[in-house]
């Protein structure tokens, strides 16, 4: 009973934070220079005509209902028009590009899981080791270092010195997809990588000095089996609600990976509609990307209880 | 805490490494012989892409032969005020908002905590370009950037300061100073906030790296401070077009930002471990 109280005020503040950033693009794109009405009448309009639209819009209303009104057209999948030549509409743009950003991101964070676990892990088996200490290093240099600085040095070495993988995204791809995905994800997995790294070795660690370990190790249970059945099933909890936290990491971090490899998401589209000053655009870019990480964090906490049975019973 | 030092060479390293580039960034601009532009009678003036070395231009030219070294310099100016003035604005309004959601009624306390703790929700760099997209990228200057960037810094320290706050109230010198009449303003200043200071301190070191990260983000995207003011971001970006046939235009602004922001990290580091020497299990 317990649970579904947590699981029902958990949802409540997820679907209060979805509002939230809605008000906040709202009332931000309201206050931006320019009048919608006057994009579409065209500048040599006369005030009558605009005046017109503006009553066709909505526009004239007072900002409570105009607000209403915007949520009602999101729900029913109406985001507006570009401000941009072909007038193309905002949901036809998202349904292009936000399919690209989340297999970026999802194969990133993928990566970044995979390979975080596992060698936060094996430096928390290897405490204070040289592995470890390897590791530990690794991973500092990983939270810190730019995605802007790792881009080019990973272009350098596979694309200008081996000349292995393309530079950049094209229209028409010129070999298999993985080629062109390689970089980009490697670049976004590395900082959540590193910190997922970091975050199973403390946690191992703890975990590890528990005595239910020693007892399990007493009791003759094969090492393999030891670290993966008894400590890691333990030890994963932070680590998966971390991997909730960085999804958003891997979010902003594509507005710069695909910016860097011209890869055609949902970054690098706000980027070009910011420089265009294309407001609708960033309107709904900066909503769904919002949408997105609340979404992905509401499903970790969701997960949480069926992943541990102590939450399940309302024992933490 | 008496007698003991700070003996992490690491911190030592970073402090070096940031007194250097403040120097750089104060005197830098001033050198007259680094500017290619200024000096017209160097032979080399305003031509592109000279190389390493050249007089007048030690690091080379860009492409339309501005001088590397001066450019870096005027963009480590640009970085460190936005830096530092976005942590200053971060710890004044999270310390305010942290100690206000400490002493005051248990209503408006939960307030300001759920709105903080919506803000604190979003990835840091989303407003920031949210807010620019919204001022226009073409008009965005320094006081842009740094609204933009402080809009999503200051929930982090007005956790810290609520949490450190509901402990260190509860200490027994704290709890005789109020018996003793002591008001809450006098508590806040006297003894709550002098005790966070070096906790503070450290925090914001690390923060600072994370401002000029994303400082050099938006202008690596081109929605920062805008061109011609030199950004290490912005030069990251321009170099990039020049790539292929000079890469080493690259490796100056991504050194000179790696640089910073691992300093940054060993000196919050070791200042943490110094100050709270717990907080460095595991």
């Amino acid at each position: 009973m317990q649970l579904v109280r947590a699981l029902l005020s958990r949802f409540a503040f997820g679907i209060a934070s979805l509002l939230f950033i809605s008000v906040i693009t709202f009332v931000a794109s309201d206050l931006a220079p320019g009048d919608p009405a006057t994009y579409i009448a065209g500048e040599k309009a006369s005030p009558e005509t605009i005046q017109r639209i503006r009553e066709s819009l909505g526009l004239d209303k007072p900002l409570p209902m105009r607000y209403v009104n915007y949520i009602g057209g999101i729900v029913k999948g109406d985001w507006g028009e570009s401000y941009s030549g072909t007038h193309e509409k905002v949901s036809a743009i998202l349904g292009r590009t936000m399919p690209m950003t989340l297999r970026l991101a999802l194969l990133a964070i993928l990566l970044a899981s995979v390979m975080g676990i596992s060698m936060g892990t094996i430096a928390a088996i290897k405490e204070t080791k040289l592995l470890d200490r390897g590791i530990l290093s690794a991973s500092t240099f990983g939270v810190t270092l730019p995605n802007f600085v790792l881009a080019p040095i990973l272009t350098f070495i596979f694309c200008i010195k081996f000349d292995v993988l393309p530079t950049t995204w094209e229209t028409e791809l010129r070999g298999p997809l993985w080629m062109y995905l390689a970089l980009p994800v490697i670049v976004l997995s590395l900082r959540p990588m590193s910190l997922l790294t970091r975050l199973t070795r403390a946690s191992m660690i703890e975990t590890l000095r528990q005595e239910f370990v020693r007892t399990a190790t007493a009791q003759g249970v094969p090492p393999f089996r030891l670290m993966t059945k008894y400590a890691l099933r333990n030890a994963i909890l932070p680590v998966v609600t971390a991997i909730g936290t960085t999804f958003g990491f891997l979010l902003t971090g594509s507005f710069v990976v695909e910016r860097y490899f011209s890869y055609p998401g949902i970054g690098s589209t706000t980027i070009e509609a910011i420089l265009s000053n294309n407001v609708p655009v960033i309107q709904a870019c900066v909503l769904v990307t919002g949408f997105i990480f609340i979404v992905v964090n509401l499903i970790v906490d969701i997960l949480l209880p069926i992943l541990d049975p102590r939450i399940r019973e309302g024992q933490i | 805490m008496k007698g003991k030092k700070l003996r992490d060479p690491l911190f030592w390293i970073g402090v070096t490494y940031m007194s250097l580039l403040l120097l750089f960034a104060i005197f830098g601009p001033m050198i007259p012989l680094l500017d290619a532009k200024l000096n017209p009678v160097l032979d080399n003036a305003g031509k592109p892409h000279l190389p390493m070395g050249t007089p007048g231009a030690l690091l080379g030219t860009d492409e339309i032969g501005r001088s590397f070294l001066q450019r870096l310099a005027y963009g480590a100016r640009i970085s460190l005020f936005i830096g530092f003035a976005v942590q200053t604005i971060n710890l004044v309004v999270g310390i305010t908002v942290g100690v206000i959601a400490t002493f005051s009624k248990k209503w408006i306390s939960n307030a300001v905590m759920r709105f903080t703790d919506g803000m604190f929700a979003f990835p840091d760099i989303l407003f920031a370009i949210l807010i620019v997209g919204i001022v226009g990228a073409s008009k965005v200057g320094p006081l842009a950037v740094i609204f933009a960037l402080s809009i999503s810094g200051w929930p982090s320290i007005a956790r810290l300061t609520k949490t450190q706050l509901a402990t260190l109230k509860e200490r027994e010198y704290v709890v005789a100073a109020r018996a003793s009449g002591a008001s809450t303003a006098y508590l806040v200043f006297k003894h709550l906030l002098p005790q966070m200071s070096g906790l503070f301190l450290a925090v914001s070191t690390v923060e600072l790296a994370g401002t000029i990260i994303s400082e050099s983000t938006l202008g690596f995207l081109g929605i920062g401070v805008q061109p011609p003011t030199p950004t290490w971001g912005g030069m990251i970006n321009s170099a990039r077009v020049n790539f292929n046939s000079y890469p080493v235009e690259l490796l100056w602004p991504c050194l000179i930002l790696s640089g910073t922001v691992f300093s940054l990290n060993f000196i919050g580091d070791g200042l943490r471990n110094y100050f709270d020497p717990k907080s460095n299990q595991g």
